[in-house]
């Protein structure tokens, strides 16, 4: 069956039409981000001039005032001090609640198993946050007394002079590992499962006990796989906002007593959530500058965990 | 084959989806009187008499938290009167409020605080000043009321505080509820050694401003923080707005907050006698609101009008903490006028009937006067 | 097949012998069980410890330690250190279970209290400080639509760039649009919300409203569409291109023809995950539609409710009938994420291209 030449040259036309169609798509998307990032940074820069003191050092947040004076030290203290409490808290246990999917639990129990923490994977963060607000905040606060009680002489859980429980930056970790629990677990128990079952059977083979066959098989398998679960889930923690502005009580201060409400704590979500409206062009600017900030961080720490997959040569969809 | 019935079920499912997307877009009701059971005090509130002029077209305000609770009564009342009237007022803090209005996200701004240069200038850009037009943004009282100290300290709901002893807890220098400057200013009464939580607001609050202006008139050198919408508090907790304060307070013990009298009335939270300058402690009411404010001046020179609270007068039956909030509009160009003036002249007028279920007080005669013949100029 | 890794294999000959072959007896957990809870309880009894929940906790800890410690004594150190790790992941399968299954327990059981059909159908609209009737109607409307929105924008743009990627690029454009790709991954939801507040809504004048929000979603959901589509079109076996290109079929036609429909059920999957994942986004929103109290059925002016900004703006007033509004709201876009959620998991099951 031969085409004639225009009917040749018609497809020709439209593969070229097709592939500029989605060359375009794909150019355009390139330079919409570039756009979105140039523009942020532009809106950024005059903020920073304007700024009489270290951007980078300085704890508190006043751009609309004069003289202008505003700093991400306390917000960056925060972002971190948070959400690497959430991924120490959520970390072992999400690691531990996939071994068990894939290692321990009986096989009718896996499957549902499995379904359950994916589905609390898709649970939304506002839940988790109304949650914390509504029950954790006035329930936790007798455990949190018991360590400071009991823990106290630990500087970061001591209350200091005027200290109490409540919103503390303890609660909003404690939300935040809740959060970002179901995501690690899912992720890692779909590494867990990929691990090929000869390794496995092998180690048994020979006489190990359950911790030997997953030390010597499982984990070396899956290491780069479940660390950059973890990078994911402290990915999602870095960057939520609305879990931290309900439950937290917001102030510019940097402290180690975490379980102290008085004291407080901000994070950089938290803080643009609560001064984006109030804000005056340069105080926009600021938490735009602020926002900037945090993109870094995240990208950072995703393009690590890229890194991380990436050599262990696992293939994961890591979303 | 398979394929293709797989394509055509998910095709169909999501056929399905849409329409009854499309369904159920035609089934809601923005009606909600008759739904469920209002409180029996939401039904009596607001039966006001009817002379208002009814204008059709929506508008959306947005600022402070201290008028927003008779803000959302009268867009209750107006609306059920006004059936072609959709009004929404988000409590968002003073500061909030006019820097929405100056971008322009508003139609009006709810602000307990005047505006400073810089908001003043944003808001008359806004208003078209410059493009060939004089317009500026003018602040209109629209309601006065009293900022409470309310509190959580099961038992004890008579509680009298005097301006030093508001400044030094909040200051963090009195740390427990049964501190000799409490039991000074509540003698007999039995003070538990809780400690205290003293809460703040986290936004830019014109009720911060009205009570940071109250301690620095009346508490001397016990208050070193200054006045203004934030300030930099030495301590204590922070609440988002004035229902964040208020759930702050409710749920911890010992808990203290500076709010406007209807968060404590809607919470059932017991509030503070407060010590004026004449040397009585008293209540927040309407009268003493009205006392409070009877020494207030107006100040003009702004083109608009501007109360100026002596939060030091000696009337012994004042509140010392009372205020006048206002409504920020445009005096010309607002886009919808009709409905800004209907709604604002019903406010002043019938909408004064719900201050007492809310917790709110009438302007002094002449300040409303003139509010209201501003109202009327507003185009 | 992946060989062994170099780490140090299995234990040496010699510790073998550690096994000394014998072994608790089966009911030796219940023997533990009760030794370590009266302990406890006379623990709790001499020092000031005290509390049910502490109670659970010292129990927990003490039978981690005394079965160890048994199981040490009699059977050797590694199966000592085998039932450890035992204990350890089953505890970590109650401490993470326990406080995420009354998560949503709690939702179901405090949201059915105000979730009704008159609850559903009506707004919040002329609701007074006192009232407590009113419902979520406008919310739901605003999310769906608004969702709606972001697909029609995001889906088609992240198709056609997945399909340039794969099938059309090899050079270097091709690598950049990748990585950009891979940047936008790592935006935080509220600075993609702030973008489109600072450009579109205050730069642009173009106030609140559901298309700021869609914008702002699709700034989300984009490189998760690409990413996902990808994946599954690059997992279309060659073969079928090849058979399709010698029967002369031109390049545009096989992608349309041949590899789309086979990764369909795959990039289905991926799209129905984003728009799960984007639904429950409350920070974009805020800063992009926010919050109204009536319905607002146009999506592309004025400000227009959504369930996640319904839920934030209600648990912030704080009040018993807000915190019932806001569980009833949360259970249903709980719902409805679960719905996409186990529709996706459904396709998967027919997706002749799954890994697993």
């Amino acid at each position: 069956m031969s085409a004639t030449s225009t009917s040749v040259r018609t497809r020709r036309f439209a593969d070229r039409a097709f592939l500029g169609l989605t060359g375009a798509a794909g150019v355009l998307v390139a330079v919409l981000i570039v756009a979105i990032g140039t523009f942020l940074v532009i809106q950024a820069v005059p903020a920073l001039r304007a700024d009489t003191t270290n951007f980078f050092t300085t704890k508190t947040w006043n751009p609309d005032q004069s003289p202008v004076a505003f700093g991400i030290a306390a917000l960056v203290f925060g972002t971190i001090v948070s959400s690497g409490l959430a991924l120490l808290m959520a970390g072992p246990i999400a690691i531990g609640i996939a071994l068990y999917i894939s290692e321990y639990a009986p096989r009718r129990l896996a499957r549902p198993l499995g379904y359950t923490v994916d589905l609390l994977a898709a649970v939304p963060s506002v839940v988790y946050g109304l949650w914390g607000l509504n029950f954790l905040v006035p329930y936790s606060s007798k455990l949190q007394q018991f360590l400071a009680d009991h823990v106290g002489w630990i500087p970061l859980f001591n209350l200091g002079r005027s200290g109490a429980v409540g919103r503390s930056v303890f609660l909003a970790s404690v939300v935040l590992a809740l959060m970002i629990l179901p995501i690690i677990a899912a992720i890692s128990r779909e590494v867990f499962l990929q691990v090929p079952q000869a390794n496995k059977e092998a180690a048994l083979a020979l006489g190990s006990t359950k911790l030997e066959m997953i030390r010597y098989s499982v984990l070396p398998h899956s290491r780069s796989g479940v660390t950059g679960a973890l990078m994911l889930g402290l990915g999602r923690a870095l960057g939520e906002t609305i879990a931290v502005a309900l439950v937290l009580s917001l102030s510019y201060r940097t402290s180690l007593h975490i379980l102290d409400a008085n004291t407080g704590g901000n994070t950089i979500a938290a803080n643009i959530a609560n001064q984006y409206q109030g804000a005056e062009p340069t105080g926009q600017k600021a938490l735009i500058a602020s926002g900037l900030v945090l993109f870094v961080i995240t990208f950072g720490v995703n393009a690590l965990a890229r890194l991380v997959v990436s050599r262990g040569g696992n293939r994961t969809a890591a979303a | 084959m398979k394929v293709t019935s797989r394509r055509a079920r998910l095709v169909g499912v999501l056929g399905l989806v849409a329409s009854g997307a499309l369904a159920l877009s035609a089934c809601g009701s923005d009606n909600t009187a008759g739904t469920g059971t209002p409180s029996s005090a939401g039904s009596s509130v607001g039966t006001s008499p009817v002379a208002s002029t009814c204008a059709t077209g929506s508008a959306s305000g947005g600022g402070s938290t201290f008028q927003q609770n008779i803000e959302l009564q009268w867009i209750k009342d107006y609306q059920q009167q006004c059936s072609g009237a959709t009004l929404a007022y988000a409590g968002t803090g003073s500061g909030a409020g006019k820097s929405s209005f100056g971008n322009g996200t508003v139609d009006w701004a709810g602000s307990d605080s005047d505006l400073k240069a810089s908001e003043q200038a944003a808001a008359d850009k806004r208003c078209g000043n410059g493009n060939g037009t004089g317009n500026r943004a003018i602040q209109t009282p629209i309601t006065a009321g009293a900022a409470v100290l309310t509190y959580n300290l099961g038992g004890v709901d008579n509680l009298q505080l005097s301006a030093p002893t508001i400044a030094g807890i909040f200051e963090g220098k009195i740390t427990s509820w049964d501190a000799p400057q409490i039991k000074a200013d509540n003698p007999g009464v039995a003070l538990p050694p809780t400690k205290i939580v003293p809460v703040h607001r986290s936004d830019k609050s014109g009720t911060t401003n009205i009570f940071s202006s109250f301690l620095r008139a009346d508490a001397g050198a016990a208050w070193t923080l200054g006045s203004g919408e934030t300030l930099d508090w030495p301590g204590g907790q922070s609440g988002n707005g004035s229902n964040g304060t208020t759930t702050a307070v409710k749920q911890i013990k010992g808990g203290i907050t500076y709010t406007e009298l209807s968060f404590a009335k809607l919470n059932n939270l017991p509030f503070a006698k407060i010590k004026n300058a004449a040397g009585d402690y008293v209540a927040a009411t309407g009268d003493s609101v009205s006392a409070g404010l009877a020494d207030a001046k107006v100040d003009t020179t702004h083109g608009d009008i501007r109360v100026v609270v002596d939060y030091a007068s000696t009337n012994p039956a004042a509140y010392p903490l009372s205020a006048v909030t206002y409504v920020i509009t445009c005096n010309a160009g607002n886009k919808n006028a009709a409905l800004l003036k209907g709604f604002f002249s019903y406010a002043l007028n019938a909408g004064t009937a719900v201050d007492d279920e809310l917790g709110y007080a009438p302007l002094p005669h002449s300040i409303a006067t003139a509010a209201k013949a501003q109202v009327a100029s507003i185009r | 097949m992946t060989a062994l890794t170099t780490r140090p294999g299995p234990p040496a000959a010699a510790s073998l012998r550690d096994d000394s072959g014998r072994s608790l007896g089966r009911h030796h957990h219940l023997a533990v069980l009760a030794l370590v809870v009266v302990g406890t309880l006379l623990l709790f009894a001499v020092t000031p410890l005290q509390g049910r929940a502490g109670f659970g906790v010292v129990v927990v800890l003490l039978y981690a330690a005394v079965s160890t410690a048994f199981s040490f004594a009699r059977e050797g150190r590694r199966r000592a250190q085998d039932r450890l790790l035992t204990l350890s992941v089953h505890a970590a399968v109650l401490a993470a279970l326990v406080p995420l299954v009354a998560v949503l327990g709690y939702t179901v059981n405090r949201g059915s209290k105000k979730l009704s059909a008159s609850f559903l159908d009506h707004s919040l609209r002329g609701i007074g400080p006192f009232d407590t009737n009113g419902g979520e109607y406008h919310a739901i409307v605003g999310t769906l639509e608004q969702v709606l929105l972001t697909i029609v924008i995001a889906v088609p743009a992240g198709l056609l760039v997945s399909i340039y990627i794969t099938e059309y690029g090899r050079g270097p454009l091709a690598a950049t649009i990748r990585f950009v790709v891979d940047v936008m991954t790592g935006i935080p939801s509220i600075v993609a919300g702030l973008f489109i507040y600072a450009f579109w809504v205050l730069g642009l004048k173009q106030g609140f409203s559901g298309l700021a929000a869609a914008l702002s979603l699709a700034i989300l959901m984009l490189p998760v569409v690409v990413r996902a589509s990808e994946e599954m079109i690059r997992l279309v076996p060659d073969e079928l291109r090849e058979a399709s290109y010698a029967l002369g079929i031109p390049t545009y036609t096989t992608i349309l023809r041949v590899v789309l429909p086979t990764a369909s059920a795959g990039i289905t999957t991926g799209i129905m995950l984003a728009v799960a994942r984007v639904t429950g986004e409350t920070a974009p929103l805020l800063l992009t539609s926010y919050i109204a109290p009536a319905i607002n059925n146009n999506v592309f002016s004025g400000k227009q409710a959504a369930l996640p900004t319904y839920i934030f703006d209600q648990a912030q007033q704080g009040r018993e009938i807000n915190f019932d509004r806001a569980w009833a709201a949360a259970l249903t876009l709980i719902v409805v994420v679960l719905v996409l959620y186990a529709s996706a998991r459904l396709l998967t099951r027919r997706n002749t291209l799954a890994r697993r």
